[in-house]
């Protein structure tokens, strides 16, 4: 019902545009339907259900773009829409050329959607919620209750549709289960958190996932601090995801561009070590930054920005391709579809290694293995790659874990951290909200800073 | 925006459902964002959001669905929705009656901000930003937006509450990076209020471009700061963030509520040092973090916090007063009809002191003045926080000495709270946009400067 709407808006602005000597526009929708569940002691505590719709207008007038939305498909809006995103576009005075997109041949067309996820009944995922926060408390008595039992689950689509012809459109849906046990030893207290997500029910491990975020919550429960002084490290792959989507700006063309990241003019130069690879894959089935197009409508490809610590490309869009003088990557990307287009990973991902943890932590010898890094909105500097963050971490000694340390802080530079990788692991972890990225735990060369309360 | 009849219908409608509580929360906004980038307008963005969210409460859980069609065949779908996680469509024929509630005007608005044209905005943006470039030949990059809203709320709900409000803000914020080709630094200036377009006549964009790259070129010069405990002396205004972020959060409903707020149980016991005392306002008139009228239709209030050092009270949304066996303080908030409203700040700050901010100074040998924050984190259920200084020097004999850059001040919220020993007769207010489980709004932090007698400072070891 929500697409009728939307088409049936699309073809009145095509028409008030034609009237308008044919001036060029972008349709750019979104809906979908949303569904979450929370569960607190075996009750909802919660329950949301939602639709939504958002139109995204661009229209390029004397080769300038100017953006309005609309949260309405209904047609008598059309025409203010339009006089808006014209009015917006006369004040744009950036020289740079934009593009409304002719669109590609041929489109990759990767599963981002299971059928079978549609007919999942929203008691089923009751259930599913209530089922993983008994395996949370189950499993060990310091966990005295949570903070929450949720399940997840979204059907989206998104459409661009332009004066160029370019017509595509796409679903995604995925549900995920959560939750977040709270362990009390002593009168210390202490959360953890862990995850399962996927495309269909079927794919969902919760005792698992349940049975982590308890151990997590446990381990690093009470903890102290430790000594402070300069440690060789290991950053496991959960924290290593956290740190890099905080930095994975500095290798948009639009941050360079910009100056607003110190990878200017430093493609085929080697920025990182050898062990490190990190490529852009959108076009994987069933992952979760999947898509078969870019928010300009470019077919969708594996780009590889990394390639044995030489930077072999930048992400680019439209605009900041033409501006450099190769081809976008497919990386144009709206934060929401009333932003403005601008440049992101779909996904991230950094190449595992060969090494276990555990061959990680022997090679380290004596150091920390840093498991969690808070306050990365605000301790870490984009623009400066600096970052300073609070961490909790697990010691190691003679080559094997020694006690969970909290109150510490690490602090470095991205760009350094990047040259000075040692070696990265084989345990991959995904992180599916937000920014899409896959890392492995990495071993660092050089020891880190961390600033520490003492035993 | 919506009848009253209508509304009366789908409140009937929802508490047939079993449900002890109905409420229909819908709101029209109107956004305009202006950006600026290497001196030129680089975009340009206006949008129209509407929507509605209707929240049934059944003992102490609720059921909350919304969509965007706020006409009546709109809202009876969302209806049967929560019907339906309720309890199933019941018998209706019970009869709703709402009352028009007036809510005072605290943040009036003489120039609607969503009417000024995409040209002026952006030309008085462009003051700011010129005059941040043309600062120092060190300023590499400015960017700035300037961006206006204008929204009316309409809360109807079973207590009979049938109430409107309107929020505009205006905002306008300038980021300057300096460089020297292989490090950046950067400064920022970022002030707004809750009113019309006016706002802008009392707000110099020059100066404010200025200070920004003031503190990114102050910054590109700056040593590492040292790692380590030590005495910090923290500035007005944004340095309430780490009253915010540390203790705030733990005193809302929703972290109370549920056992999960190191506060719990403490009401009227001392949990912060005597010279403390913090207040939740909503109130205040033509400021960033003022409501007139709550998110689940009750009078915004001023709440007093902590008083001397001693816990009075909590800031508490209505679902929060049920699981408390409280009053609500009018507390709900939500960032828009996409989220079920739940407790949160406004304006919420440490009240001025009695000492006098050279003294404060004088009485530190040796420490880090934290001139200007950055933002932060707190878990909220261990109270450990994490905050940046966005500008901070080092203080020594006294007197503040050279700046340092990189610092974090690091700790658990109960425990800063004590050591908070020193504070100044000077409160300053600041704004931020403050993150938690019903979206981000805007709210004020504030505080005088004040000193903390111990903390850690995360920096460079090295240094």
């Amino acid at each position: 019902m929500l697409k009728n709407g939307i088409i049936a808006f699309a073809k009145e602005i095509d028409r008030i545009s034609a009237e308008k000597q044919g001036l060029e526009y972008e349709i750019y929708a979104t809906w979908g339907d949303s569904f979450q569940v929370k569960v607190i002691s075996g009750e909802i505590d919660n329950y949301s259900v939602h639709d939504f719709i958002g139109i995204s207008l661009r229209v390029k007038t004397d080769g300038k773009m100017g953006y309005a939305s609309t949260t309405s498909y209904d047609v008598g809006g059309a025409e203010e829409l339009i006089e808006k995103a014209i009015e917006n576009a006369r004040v744009i005075e950036s020289p740079d050329e934009q593009f409304i997109y002719h669109g590609d041949k041929e489109y990759p067309t990767p599963k981002t959607v299971d059928s079978s996820l549609a007919s999942v009944s929203a008691s089923e995922k009751i259930e599913l919620a209530k089922q993983m926060e008994k395996y949370a408390l189950e499993y060990d008595e310091k966990i005295i209750r949570t903070m929450g039992s949720y399940v997840i689950s979204q059907n989206s689509s998104r459409m661009i549709k332009n004066s160029s012809g370019l017509d595509v459109s796409e679903d995604f849906g995925f549900i995920a289960a959560y939750v977040i046990p709270i362990a009390k030893i002593g009168d210390d207290m202490n959360s953890g958190f862990a995850y399962t997500a996927g495309f269909n029910i079927d794919s969902l491990d919760i005792k698992s996932a349940a049975e982590e975020s308890a151990n997590e919550a446990i381990r690093f429960c009470g903890a102290g601090s430790c000594e402070g002084g300069s440690l060789k490290t290991i950053i496991e792959a959960r924290a290593v995801c956290d740190l890099l989507s905080t930095f994975s700006g500095i290798f948009s063309s639009e941050c360079t561009q910009k100056g607003l990241s110190l990878l200017v003019n430093k493609e085929g130069e080697k920025i990182a070590s050898e062990c490190v690879t990190i490529t852009d894959e959108p076009t994987a089935d069933f992952s979760f930054g999947s898509r078969g197009f870019d928010d300009e409508g470019v077919a969708s490809r594996k780009i590889t920005v990394i390639e044995n610590g030489v930077l072999k490309s930048l992400l680019y869009n439209l605009k900041t391709a033409n501006k450099a003088g190769c081809e976008s990557t497919a990386s144009a990307s709206k934060a929401s579809y009333s932003s403005a287009v601008a440049i992101s990973f779909s996904n991230f991902c950094l190449k595992a290694g060969t090494l276990t943890r555990d061959e990680l932590m022997e090679k380290a010898e004596n150091g920390i293995m840093l498991t969690s890094l808070e306050g990365l909105h605000a301790g870490a500097n984009a623009a400066t790659g600096d970052f300073s963050l609070s961490a909790q971490g697990i010691l190691i000694k003679n080559g094997k874990p020694d006690r969970a340390v909290t109150g510490i802080t690490v602090s470095g530079n991205v760009y350094d951290l990047l040259k000075n990788i040692e070696a990265v692991g084989c345990d991959v972890y995904a992180n599916p909200f937000g920014d899409v990225i896959s890392c492995p735990s990495i071993l660092l060369s050089e020891p880190m800073p961390i600033a520490a309360e003492g035993e | 925006m919506i009848d009253k009849r209508i509304c009366e219908k789908i409140i009937a409608r929802v508490l047939a459902s079993g449900a002890d509580y109905a409420e229909i929360y819908a709101e029209d906004k109107r956004s305009d964002t202006v950006s600026v980038i290497s001196g030129n307008v680089e975009n340009a963005l206006t949008a129209r959001n509407i929507g509605a969210g209707i929240r049934a409460i059944k003992g102490t859980n609720s059921v909350y669905a919304y969509g965007n069609d706020i006409s009546e065949k709109g809202l009876s779908a969302v209806a049967d929705k929560v019907c339906d996680a309720v309890g199933g469509i019941g018998k209706s024929g019970l009869d709703i009656v709402l009352t028009p509630t007036v809510f005072p005007v605290i943040c009036p608005v003489q120039v609607p901000p969503c009417d000024v044209s995409a040209k002026r905005r952006a030309e008085y943006l462009k003051l700011g930003c010129d005059a941040a470039k043309s600062y120092s030949d060190e300023i590499k990059q400015v960017t700035g937006s300037l961006a206006v809203s204008d929204k009316n709320v309409l809360v109807a709900n079973s207590d009979g509450v049938y109430g409107e409000d309107r929020r505009a803000y205006v905002r306008i914020a300038i980021s300057a990076i300096a460089s020297n080709g292989r490090e950046n630094q950067n400064g920022r200036f970022s002030p707004g209020t809750c009113g019309g377009f006016e706002y802008f006549d009392t707000i110099d964009p020059v100066e404010g471009g200025r200070f920004a790259a003031r503190q990114a070129v102050t910054m590109l010069h700056a040593g590492k700061c040292p790692a380590g405990k030590m005495s910090v002396i923290m500035g007005g205004g944004f340095g309430g963030v780490i009253f915010h972020e540390a203790c705030g959060h733990s005193l809302e409903a929703t972290s109370v509520a549920k056992g999960n707020s190191v506060f719990c149980g403490k009401m009227g016991e001392k949990i912060a040092n005597e010279k403390v005392t913090a207040y939740d306002d909503g109130t205040m008139t033509g400021q960033w973090g003022s409501i007139a009228m709550s998110d689940e239709g009750e009078k915004s209030t001023k709440i007093l916090l902590i008083e001397n050092g001693i816990l009075k009270n909590y800031m508490i949304d209505k679902l929060g007063s049920i699981r408390m066996g409280m009053p609500s303080t009018g507390s709900g908030r939500r960032q828009d009809y996409s989220y079920a409203p739940t407790s949160r700040m406004t304006n919420t700050y440490i009240a001025a002191g009695a000492d006098k901010e050279e003294d404060i100074f004088a009485s530190v040998d040796n420490g880090l003045y934290a001139a200007h924050m950055g933002g932060g984190s707190v878990n909220p259920v261990t109270g450990e926080f994490n905050f940046s200084v966005q500008e901070g020097y080092l203080i020594k004999n006294g007197k503040i000495a050279e700046p340092v850059r990189g610092a974090t001040l690091i700790g658990k919220g109960a425990e800063v709270l004590m050591n908070i020993d020193m504070v100044s007769d000077n409160m300053t207010l600041a704004q931020g946009m403050c993150g938690s489980s019903s979206g981000s709004i805007p709210t004020n932090v504030g505080q005088p400067t004040i000193r903390i007698s111990n903390i850690l400072v995360g920096g460079d070891v090295n240094a």
